[in-house]
């Protein structure tokens, strides 16, 4: 016990009573937390106890405390390492194809094409992707099997449902913040880098992974063998 | 940066400028403007090249001046060009090229060889710290014989000194030059998109280690300079102003040269930098691209299924279901929120959706349910009022035997079910009622009208006193 004292000893400090609950529930929510106003108190606390939390974490939950980015950029969140990924499988949430093309879209234009510096206001996104000679088409067709000329307004109304549900869960990582005062106002959080890190081995390989599709197209003609079962 | 001059220093001050008249006069002539310098320049690398003879027709000048009045976009209107060639000519031929008159062809002149190879050697001077440090040797040891006497060491001054410094001069500003020109490289890569951005950066960033190394042998080299202003400060000569005076501007030249060097190191150190940044711009803007690609990959190779429309609150939608590519796994995050409510999150929020049936309605059997349901009240209120009558006579007649109005009901209404509602209310509200008394006697009370139905005798008495 006295071992167990000495390496969770922030639990007995002051601020972890005021702090630590909402902090872990946060983290085991899937949750980022970071530098930023909202966050500060408690990004304050994991940033002065980040090592003694991570053992807390491994030694307790067999989950890793990761921290990236520097200064004003660094962020914190659980995630589970190829050491633990088959012990805690239960708890891992997948996050949905829906979710992750719009968190790379949304990354693309604020990150690339810089369009938003500051707060970003939802029918102004949800324009820019439906308006965007670059996408608007892909877009339109996964969405609503039609051009952007051919749209219903169910389509596009799928579409807006698509943006909207997809920065809830957004916001439900931390991954943006919306504005207290006016919910259609987001500010995009350092942490959706973290989708970037997740998808970093397709991003760097992404040359050859072009050319194996075609590779497969040209041979198959655009058809996939089917595979038997799941290949989870 | 103190200016050197060809008249010694306790000299100067003292002197009224005074410039030879042949030399004011004629200075825009020995000092070509920049068009007629570079003919002079072109033709004279054109001979060393091999590519004209040393001596030339005049056509070979006229073409000279096209090509240089091109490059400099200054080209003539029609009907000036002859007369604009010829003038050029004519400047040319006061100091930069000489003509023969016998064959009249023409040649550089000797004054427009020297321009020319200044020029080069001003432009292009190969850095040498190990031909410097002969040079600042030279300098020593010619230096060491020369403290004997004021005139020995103005000798010294006026030609070794003078001669050697232009050396020194031309091997930094040919350093400053090579710096010049990797920043005016870099300046281009920012500006401009080249294919090769990565080779070029690394190009630039040698050149620059390249030009700190030289810098720093020129700095080794320069380190004689400390022995000629030891020796100056041991000569015996101090008493004498003129000495003092080119003293200091030796060591005056020295310090310069030491600051410019300084200077050298310092704007490598701050470019140096930039490179590093460069390097990091373009691994980003390499990543970028990447992402770029992604995205498009991710949403032209990704696929959808549609189920039926959903209708949300306000508005209806398709329900969707995307497939990332075949390729692209789709990602964990972690998330043990269930764990600690006990509930399971995303369900409360997205609860199931509900199957609807559809439903077909049967007409006559809603018609029929409906005269059940209004014939039940119809029986109901019936029962309530032969129960107020019931309750009225029993007040009236103080006892009253239920079986007359059992058949009463069967008479009037022809109800079977209805009287015998009637008969167990009668007997539940009555039996409960303290002020009243139920006696029921194991004799059948009859009707002739319904031979089927018998019923025990059933009296009610007001017991109320």
């Amino acid at each position: 016990m006295e071992n167990a004292s000495k390496k969770y000893s922030f639990l007995e400090t002051d601020e972890a009573e005021a702090l630590f609950a909402e902090v872990d529930f946060m983290f085991k929510s899937g949750q980022h937390i970071q530098n930023y106003p909202h966050q500060v108190e408690m990004f304050n606390f994991v940033d002065k106890f980040e090592e003694e939390l991570r053992l807390y974490y491994r030694n307790l939950f067999k989950v890793n405390l990761s921290g990236k980015g520097s200064d004003y950029s660094r962020y914190f969140y659980l995630e589970m390492d190829e050491d633990t990924r088959g012990i805690v499988k239960t708890r891992a949430k997948k996050l949905t194809p829906e979710h992750t093309l719009l968190g790379i879209l949304l990354l693309k234009i604020h990150r690339i094409d810089k369009y938003f510096i500051n707060d970003i206001y939802v029918p102004d996104f949800i324009q820019l992707l439906k308006t965007n000679e670059e996408y608007k088409n892909f877009i339109y067709n996964l969405f609503a099997r039609r051009r952007e000329k051919e749209a219903t307004e169910i389509d596009e109304n799928t579409i807006d449902e698509w943006v909207r549900n997809s920065l809830k869960e957004f916001e439900r990582l931390g991954w943006i913040h919306f504005d207290p005062r006016n919910k259609e106002l987001f500010e995009i959080m350092p942490s959706i880098e973290r989708l970037f890190t997740m998808y970093s081995y397709e991003i760097h390989n992404i040359d050859r992974l072009i050319d194996e599709t075609n590779s497969i197209e040209e041979k198959t003609g655009g058809l996939y063998p089917v595979e038997e079962g799941d290949s989870e | 940066m103190e200016q050197l001059s060809l008249i010694p220093p306790a000299l100067r001050t003292s002197r009224p400028l005074h410039f030879p008249k042949i030399l004011r006069e004629r200075y825009n002539l020995l000092v070509p403007r920049q068009e007629d310098g570079l003919i002079v320049l072109a033709i004279f690398q054109k001979v060393r090249a091999g590519i004209i003879e040393r001596s030339f027709p005049e056509r070979i000048i006229v073409d000279t001046i096209k090509q240089v009045l091109n490059e400099l976009g200054q080209g003539s209107q029609r009907g000036e060009e002859t007369q604009k060639y010829d003038e050029t000519i004519h400047r040319l031929l006061r100091h930069f090229i000489d003509k023969n008159i016998e064959d009249k062809s023409y040649q550089l002149s000797t004054y427009g060889e020297n321009f020319c190879d200044m020029l080069e050697r001003e432009v292009h001077t190969a850095i040498n710290p190990s031909q410097i440090q002969k040079t600042f040797n030279d300098l020593v040891m010619l230096l060491a014989l020369k403290l004997e006497s004021l005139e020995d060491f103005r000798h010294w001054y006026l030609t070794q000194f003078f001669k050697h410094k232009a050396d020194i001069s031309a091997q930094l500003r040919a350093l400053q030059a090579q710096i010049e020109d990797t920043v005016d490289q870099l300046n281009d890569l920012v500006k401009n998109e080249h294919d090769n951005f990565r080779e070029m950066l690394i190009g630039c960033e040698a050149l620059l280690d390249r030009i700190k190394e030289q810098a720093d042998k020129l700095s080794s080299a320069f380190s004689s300079k400390d022995d000629i202003k030891q020796l100056m400060d041991d000569a015996d000569l101090g008493v004498e102003f003129e000495f003092r005076e080119m003293k200091r501007d030796v060591r005056g030249y020295f310090k310069d040269i030491e600051g410019r060097l300084i200077n050298v190191s310092h704007t490598i150190d701050r470019i140096k930098p930039k490179v590093n940044k460069l390097y990091n711009d373009f691994e980003k803007r390499d990543y970028d691209r990447k992402i770029e690609s992604f995205l498009i990959y991710m949403l032209k190779n990704s696929s959808s299924k549609f189920f039926r429309t959903k209708k949300l609150k306000d508005r209806k939608v398709h329900e969707v279901e995307v497939f990332l590519p075949k390729n692209i796994r789709e990602k964990d995050l972690y998330s043990d929120r269930s764990r600690i409510t006990g509930i399971d999150y995303m369900q409360l929020l997205e609860p199931p959706p509900i199957t609807l049936q559809t439903l077909t309605w049967d007409q006559d059997d809603l018609s029929r349910q409906a005269d059940l349901r209004r014939q039940y009240l119809a029986r109901e209120k019936r029962i309530e009022d032969w129960f107020n009558i019931i309750t009225a006579d029993i007040e009236k007649k103080k006892e009253i035997n239920f079986s007359d109005y059992y058949y009463q009901i069967m008479y009037k209404d022809n109800d079977f079910e209805e009287a015998i509602k009637e008969a167990t209310l009668v007997l539940k509200e009555f039996t409960k009622n303290p002020n009243y008394e139920v006696t029921v006697s194991e004799e059948f009370n009859l009707d002739p009208k319904h031979p089927h139905i018998g019923i025990w005798k059933m009296q009610v008495k007001s017991i109320a006193s």
